[in-house]
């Protein structure tokens, strides 16, 4: 065999640190990714990570694939530093407004058309700032492939994976399969060790591939907004009930005057 | 004949999980007289889960039972779910927000072509019969209301805890067991291990105690979990409380851990950050103890105290010892 052919999906966004009321579109619910610096999504350098200390042991190759505003581009180099051979962002604007289902159907379209015969594909198990944990479960349905999500462990033997431990709330399940199959991995997988400088050496010969709709076998009515069954109603501001009555005088009366209001609402009345 | 709304019922470890039930008083809630609420049951030994699944709400409950489905599996059940969709076609299908929900709704999704959307909060029909979904919308202190217009069924996956668990004896309903064709194996199940986590205590108590990273040392927390001691109420804390190792994260509240209802919650040492908030939405009370008073957590608080924990916290201590005298 030669090699695995692993895809590592990798997502662009927002710090949650630089959100605030005021990024918040309230037409359209959404913030306007291109006033913000976007970040790798954590989960997705684990999961690049993952790719990469499999190809140690099987060797093949890692492919990264974005969708994304084309302003990503120079982002993506560092998925090449951080191992990928090739990567390639799909953008156009046909695919903005995507949700999950529309955002999963043009992943696939364009991994089917340029990752011809796969047998990983590595997700992140949420992201940070849709955080649907949806993308996973959809690419691999629209992939016809098996799937395992929120995986802690896995282990490559021979010709199958084994002990997939996809993690619950309270223990695991785990799986064996054979490839191709898709995982959505969570930080327990590994701990992700930086580029070293060789790394980044190393990327400056490789670059990003653009490609845009009608570079993929795609139907057009199912990306972007137009693919998307969701919508976004509005947004609010959740209406608070609350009484807000700051107490005031010094420490002593205030902690006071707080047990007599709570005494009256009943609590510690008895 | 009524359309349906569909509740998926997890079972694990041989027990209905909380999640499902809650959503089967919400989704009786939602039905009102318009539709009729079905729980999707799969599993080895069903019979036992008849009983809360009518208590809780159900109308009726569509049985599917093969040894081959007594652990989730994704080879199996988006499949049997989707066949079962595509021959009812309910009008909605609600699952818990947990590891195996999010995992089930978004693959029923895709097979089906329609929307999902992810851990809802609240959910309601407008006047129009549209369903809102309303989920947690980025940092900050907002809500978002999606809706999925066109295409049915709508699916929608709900945090636990939101909704209060119902029980009326007296209910019953009609079973339909059904015995659909397995899809074809692709995964190979191994084992499920049974990590028995402590429950959380958050979700019992009364009264709870959080502190955020406003606390930052061992002394502070020691206060803290005095104070909720003498309350007779469980301690919490914020997603840095726990990233920072003061509290345990089966303690986070919000979000991303746990929706509690008490009585009482105290807030100490937390700016009132939505994703946290969202999680104490339901408190009877909240009192927020914060050092900053433009702190946002103090508009969404009903008494607020300025000042620094540790002046604030050693006189509550002391005055919760002396209780008797002060109150007289
Ligand atoms: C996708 C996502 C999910 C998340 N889920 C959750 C979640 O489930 N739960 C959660 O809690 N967070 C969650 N977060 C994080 C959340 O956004 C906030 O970062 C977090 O809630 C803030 O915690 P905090 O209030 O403890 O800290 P800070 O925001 O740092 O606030 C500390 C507060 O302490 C006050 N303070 C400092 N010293 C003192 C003193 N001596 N006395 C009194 N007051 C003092 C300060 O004035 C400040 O207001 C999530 C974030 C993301 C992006
Ligand atoms: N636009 C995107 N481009 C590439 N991968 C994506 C994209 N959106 C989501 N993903 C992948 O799906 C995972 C889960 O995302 P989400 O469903 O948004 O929580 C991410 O960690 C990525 O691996």
């Amino acid at each position: 065999m030669s090699g695995l052919q692993i895809v590592v999906c990798v997502k662009f966004v927002l710090d949650p640190k630089d959100i605030s009321e005021e990024s918040i579109d309230p037409a359209t619910g959404t913030i306007n990714r291109a006033n913000y610096k976007l970040v790798i999504n954590p989960l997705d350098k684990h999961a690049l990570f993952a790719a990469r200390q499999l190809q140690k042991i099987a060797g093949g190759t890692v492919t990264v694939v974005s969708m994304g505003p084309p302003s990503i581009v120079e982002d993506l180099t560092e998925t090449l530093a951080l191992g990928a051979d090739k990567v390639f962002l799909f953008s156009d604007p046909l695919f903005a407004g995507a949700d999950t289902l529309a955002t999963s159907y043009t992943l696939a379209s364009g991994i089917k058309k340029f990752v011809s015969s796969f047998d990983l594909i590595l997700c992140g198990a949420r992201s940070l700032d849709g955080s649907t944990a949806q993308v996973g479960p959809q690419l691999a349905v629209h992939l016809g492939i098996p799937w395992v999500t929120n995986l802690s462990a896995f282990n490559w033997q021979q010709d199958r994976f084994v002990n997939l431990k996809m993690k619950l709330e309270d223990g695991y399940l785990s799986f064996a399969v054979k490839p191709p199959v898709l995982f959505t991995v969570n930080r327990d997988i590994n701990q992700p060790s930086p580029p070293t400088l060789m790394d980044i050496v190393m990327a400056r010969s490789k670059n990003v591939t653009i490609i845009s709709a009608q570079d993929i076998n795609l139907e057009s009515n199912r990306v972007g907004l137009t693919g998307s069954p969701t919508r976004f109603k509005e947004i609010f501001y959740y209406p608070t009930k609350r009484k807000k009555e700051l107490l005031f005088g010094s420490p002593e009366e205030m902690v006071k005057a707080l047990f007599q209001e709570l005494r009256t609402k009943g609590m510690f009345g008895q | 004949m009524k359309s349906e709304i569909w509740v998926f019922i997890e079972i694990r470890w041989g027990k209905i999980m909380e999640v499902s039930l809650e959503l089967i008083g919400k989704a009786r809630e939602l039905a009102s007289q318009d539709y009729e609420v079905a729980a999707i049951l799969t599993g080895d030994n069903l019979e036992p889960f008849f009983c809360p699944l009518f208590e809780a709400g159900a109308d009726k409950i569509y049985a599917i039972a093969h040894p081959a489905l007594t652990c989730y599996r994704n080879d199996l059940y988006p499949g049997l779910v989707t066949q079962l969709a595509k021959e009812y076609q309910p009008a909605v299908i609600l699952m818990g927000a947990t590891v195996v929900g999010r995992d089930l709704a978004p693959a029923v999704a895709a097979l089906l072509n329609t929307g999902c959307i992810a851990d809802c909060c609240q959910l309601n029909f407008d006047p129009q019969g549209e369903l809102l979904q309303i989920v947690p919308a980025f940092g900050a202190h907002a809500m978002a209301t999606i809706i999925t217009p066109k295409h049915r069924p709508k699916i929608a996956t709900i945090r636990p805890g939101v909704f209060p668990k119902p029980k009326n004896a007296s209910r019953t309903g009609k079973i339909e067991y059904l015995s659909l064709s397995l899809p074809s194996e692709r995964l190979i199940f191994q084992e499920a291990i049974h990590e028995a986590t402590s429950p959380s205590s958050l979700i019992v108590a009364s009264i709870v105690v959080a502190g955020g990273s406003g606390i930052g040392s061992r002394g502070g927390w020691d206060m803290l979990q005095e104070l909720a001691a003498l309350l007779n109420g469980a301690l919490g804390g914020t997603r840095p409380a726990v990233d920072d190792g003061w509290v345990p994260e089966s303690q986070m509240i919000g979000q991303s851990g746990q929706i509690i209802r008490p009585d009482l919650y105290i807030a100490v040492g937390i700016s009132g950050d939505m994703q946290h908030m969202v999680g104490v939405q339901e408190a009877k009370v909240i009192v927020a103890i914060n050092k900053d008073k433009r702190a946002p957590i103090f508009q969404q608080a009903d008494y607020g105290i300025v000042g620094d924990y540790k002046v604030i916290i050693p006189l509550m201590l002391n005055f919760l010892k002396n209780k008797e005298e002060v109150f007289r």
